[in-house]
């Protein structure tokens, strides 16, 4: 151990201090034998080449199937929580947001997300269904999240980063496995998934199923009754095969079908009354990949994916919601006692095709090209100002380049080039700079625009309560005022990457990030409201006021991250995820368009501090302790501190056994120990939950 | 800050808590011990093939996870002998007092070289190396491209170390040697341009500074370019986009384990106390480089048996 490893007892400052000198510590390594069986690791996410840790133009941290495992999330959106600058929300039990520094609502309209370079990014809302999603947790092979906008590779609305899910290899899968998953959440847990795999001749294949029952959390306020109802109830299968059809030619083709129920509403609440929602989600995907040799692919891509969901609502009656007499209710609003209903479900469509090629210009220029061609479809007569099916039709021309100018030094630059009917075109280029100061070390400085186009439902929101036997408004909800810009990112980054020969990782990151034109909601009065006139009568001022979207204002933050990973064995190893602003309390400068509304949301909030360490021991005859301790801290906007902040901590003790031949593992393990805390939603508390699960391969 | 407080002390709590192990089990003389991560594929594949060898024998296998129970072993001395795989196992074990016969599988010769030194006099030691020997190399791109005579290496601060053993294997099959050395990775584009002007292929030798995944890439786009046949010594390589490789599978070195166990190795002057190389291997080719570079390459079987013949014959 040289000197300056020495000092990391003495704190996060010196960690730093030791990472930024770690040349000096650094030492040509003799391979193992390791280097004769283990693939040469490569990332594509970030440009869509395949390039080596030290020699991407953004941050990226890689969550693996160990870190999967090891974490004890149940759910893909909790696994997050392992990258630097990461957060996880959960407004709701059945849905979940994942954000990066912060700057979100319930969707989460900030980032991206692909699942084998499917967009799953929501065109009504924005976002992700994540409960919709057709993809067991068991099917990840790993998931690369570039930290930071990444526009100029996957378009608009990849800009505060971009998850992308890398499902198994079906040449990977071709085993029988059989999961069973049991909990106590509250109420009960129960999750079974059978996996088959297979191959015959050059077709390789894997289906997976899976059932899961969720009773919900045990969100009960002291006196004993529940709030939330959050049960979910989720059915669903996914095919992937890949087809060989000779040396140079590959078919993937991948099928999935979601059924979710999902509960909805409050218990004793008059407005948001408990419900069962019933949504289908189903996607289609073929690429076909031609290998001319090592250096020139192509890959045509196409997809369909198809959402439903639906979620109509029925108050009780206003009388009880106002809390007074039938009589008076009929006096005041001229209409007979009577529930209100809303309907805010929604079907969507999307189209898309992809052409990409990858190609040498020259010994030292390498890049990548393609087009694209979207078509999103919406129908959302209960959101939308448009009754009718919406088309939203994109096209798309990127290129990115990675220029070796000396062995030292690389460029990395490129650009994307959109054009969309509602917001016209769009131009988001890159240009950054790597230099390798050895083979294990490098810095990089770059350059980054992103934009995020606004959403069907911030152009078009139209969403009202209706009187459910009249049919007449009662109350105007949420509206656009229509006219919206895209949201527009300038990020600096000046990083340093380490990769100690696969065992020992690190990559700090300094940052500053300028959003402008940011879409938020506020409340504002309403005077068209039908029922304004009487809102103080009834004590209800919502009679008249809106939420409404409009672009209104710029943000400018500066911070630090670390990510550091360390695997000195598979039994043993340890990932650090840290993330600082570094501006205090009302120091975040956010400067609104107009002054006096009521913003709702945490649109222009940023955590103060975000921390993740996850760290997995062998105890010995095959069995293994992890533990993963995760912090929030306070939550920054101008001149305002939210006080959501919280620490918590999952523990998994897990044991891998054989039986006649067969290879399985039993783990229980335990989430959220420490008690229950609210995430960055004061909705619903998340509270300790503990499962037990039996995985049989054969 | 308080609960930041709570939080450390309660992960330092459970930090410590990881810190213990707990022990296991003895042997007994009907018994081999294998040690090793087995939590990689490649460690499980060796056992596997190990088991299914020795399944043949009276002998069965125990497998000790050194992942899970690096901290205390058991006693080893009552098995019949100790298998060892990888070298993370073997420097564990290296100064341990065993009295029973010990191979150590899948070690680098490097290490090999710096145990075989502190070896306790007499006892039964030997190293099966993960490494193929530098003449099966020399001997698929002769057997492979007959007619591309001049074969370029480039040696790291690493394998500079096998030069003299490469000069006698090139000299033995007639191979004309190239040679260059890099001391950092800086050099390896200079380097490749040298051999596009001076050889008709290139062979690669595990070296940090040559092959890592930083380099590969350069190593990669530099032979391709330069219309150089490029061979290394992993099916890794080859996926990479190196023309081919020659490698032993970890089925491979199980299976050629479980033979020295069965027969005997300690027993046998010439195995008891040596360093091995694999008995077994396979060729792997990239056929898209192959067509790229518009070589007419034979199967990978054919080449496999066309190396074995020629082994035979020396």
């Amino acid at each position: 151990m040289c000197a300056r490893e020495r000092r990391l007892h003495a704190g996060p400052i010196l960690l730093l201090a030791v990472v930024a000198n770690w040349p000096y510590c650094a030492v040509a390594a003799t391979p193992g034998e390791e280097a004769y069986f283990n693939d040469l690791p490569s990332i594509v996410t970030v440009t869509r080449l395949e390039q080596s840790p030290l020699e991407i133009p953004a941050a990226v941290t890689i969550i693996d199937r160990p870190m999967i495992e090891a974490s004890g999330a149940v759910a893909i959106p909790d696994l997050l929580r392992l990258a630097a600058g990461f957060q996880v929300g959960h407004p709701y039990g059945t849905r979940s947001t994942v954000t990066y520094h912060g700057m979100t609502n319930e969707y989460s309209q900030r980032m991206q997300v692909l699942v084998d370079g499917r967009s799953v990014y929501s065109p009504v809302f924005g976002g992700v269904e994540w409960p919709l999603l057709p993809l067991a947790l068991e099917d990840i092979e790993r998931i690369e999240v570039t930290r930071g906008p990444n526009a100029v590779t996957y378009g608009a609305n990849s800009y505060l980063g971009v998850i992308n899910i890398i499902t198994t290899h079906p040449a990977a899968n071709t085993e029988h496995a059989y999961t069973k998953v049991i909990g106590e959440t509250g109420g009960d847990f129960q999750k079974a998934l059978m996996r088959q795999g297979g191959s015959s001749g050059d077709l390789d294949y894997y289906l997976t199923l899976e059932h899961r029952w969720d009773a919900g959390l045990d969100d009960s306020e002291p006196n004993g009754t529940r709030q939330e109802f959050d049960e979910s109830r989720i059915n669903q299968l996914r095919f992937r095969s890949e087809y060989r059809a000779d040396i140079n030619d590959y078919l993937d083709i991948q099928l999935g079908v979601n059924d979710a129920q999902l509960g909805q509403g409050k218990f004793n609440d008059p407005v948001s009354q408990v419900r069962m929602t019933d949504n289908l989600a189903h996607f289609q995907q073929i690429s076909w990949r031609h290998e001319e040799d090592t250096q020139q692919q192509t890959q045509l891509l196409f997809y369909h994916e198809y959402t439903d969901l639906q979620n109509e609502l029925e108050t009780a009656p206003l009388s009880a919601i106002f809390n007074v007499s039938p009589q008076l209710v009929e006096t005041i609003l001229g209409v007979p006692d009577q529930p209100v209903a809303g309907n805010i479900g929604h079907t969507s469509e999307r189209y898309n095709l992809e052409l990409q090629h990858r190609y040498r210009v020259t010994p030292t220029l390498r890049a990548v090209s393609g087009a694209e061609a979207r078509l999103d479809r919406v129908r959302a007569p209960g959101l939308l100002d448009i009754k009718e099916w919406n088309n939203a039709y994109l096209y798309r021309l990127f290129s990115n380049g990675e220029w070796r100018t000396t062995p030292q030094w690389l460029v990395n630059g490129g650009a994307m080039v959109e054009y969309s009917e509602a917001v016209g075109s769009l131009i988001s280029p890159r240009l950054a700079v790597n230099y390798l100061l050895n083979q294990e070390q490098a810095i990089r400085a770059s350059y980054t625009r992103a934009y995020r186009t606004p959403s069907i439902i911030e152009q078009h929101a139209y969403l009202v309560s209706t009187l459910a036997y009249d049919g007449g408004v009662i109350d105007e909800l949420l509206k656009s005022r229509g006219g919206l810009e895209p949201e527009r990112m300038d990020a600096w980054e000046l990083g340093l990457a380490g990769d100690h020969n696969g065992r020992g990782s690190y990559d700090l990151k300094l940052f500053r990030e300028k959003m402008s034109g940011l879409i938020t909601v506020a409340s504002e009065l309403n005077p068209s409201d039908p029922y304004c006139a009487i809102a103080e009568t009834v004590h209800y001022p919502d009679f008249c006021r809106v939420d409404a979207y409009s672009n209104s204002g710029e943000i400018v933050t500066t911070g630090a991250e670390l990510q550091l990973g360390y695997r000195p064995s598979s039994a043993r190893m340890a990932s650090f995820a840290w993330s600082h602003f570094f501006q205090r309390e009302g120091e975040i400068l956010f400067s609104r368009n107009s002054s006096g509304d009521n913003y709702v949301g945490l649109d222009a909030w940023v955590p103060e501090d975000t921390l993740t360490l996850l760290a997995q021991q062998g105890l010995g005859s095959d069995t293994a302790l992890s533990v993963m301790v995760h912090h929030v801290d306070s939550w920054l906007s101008a001149g305002k501190i939210n006080d959501v902040r919280f620490t918590t901590a999952n523990a998994r003790l897990s044991k891998r056994f054989k039986v006649a031949g067969d290879e399985g593992t039993i783990a229980f393990w335990v989430n959220d120990l420490l008690g229950s805390y609210y995430d960055f939603f004061y909705f619903s508390p998340t509270t300790p939950r503990t499962y037990l699960s039996v995985e049989l391969a054969f | 800050m308080r609960k930041l407080q709570t939080t450390g002390r309660l992960l330092t709590a459970l930090l410590s808590l990881l810190l213990l192990n707990t022990t296991p089990a003895w042997g007994s003389d009907d018994q081999v011990a294998v040690i090793g991560d087995t939590a990689r594929p490649y460690v499980n594949g060796f056992i596997r093939a190990l088991k299914e060898t020795l399944a043949k024998s009276s002998l069965s296998v125990v497998t000790l996870d050194i992942g899970q129970e690096r901290a205390l072993f058991p006693p080893l001395t009552d098995y019949r002998c100790v298998v060892t795989v990888g070298n993370e196992a073997a420097r564990l074990t290296a100064r341990q007092s065993i009295t029973v016969p010990v191979l150590h599988a899948l070690v680098t010769e490097s290490l090999a070289r710096e145990l075989y030194g502190g070896l306790p006099p007499k006892q039964a030691r030997s190293f099966l190396l993960v490494e193929q020997p530098v003449s099966r190399l020399l001997l698929l791109a002769n057997r492979a491209m007959p007619q591309r005579k001049k074969v370029g290496i480039i040696y790291g601060p690493v394998s500079e170390q096998e030069q003299s053993e490469v000069q006698r294997a090139a000299s033995s099959i007639g191979a004309v040697l190239v040679e260059r050395e890099v001391r950092d990775e800086l050099q390896l584009s200079k380097a490749l341009e040298f051999f596009d002007e001076n050889a008709d292929l290139l062979i690669t030798l595990p070296d940090p500074v040559i092959v890592n995944e930083g380099s590969i890439k350069t190593l990669m786009l530099g032979a391709y370019h330069g219309n150089l046949p490029l061979l290394g010594y992993s099916q890794a390589m080859v996926k990479a986009g190196a023309l081919m490789a020659v490698h032993t599978t970890p089925e491979q070195f199980g299976r050629h384990s479980g033979e020295l166990i069965a027969e005997g190795f300690w027993n046998d002057p010439r195995q008891s106390r040596a360093v091995l190389s694999p008995r077994y291997f396979e060729v792997s080719v990239n056929y898209q480089v192959a067509r790229a570079l518009a070589i007419d390459l034979p199967d990978e079987g054919e080449l496999e048996a066309r190396i074995r013949d020629a082994e035979q014959e020396r």
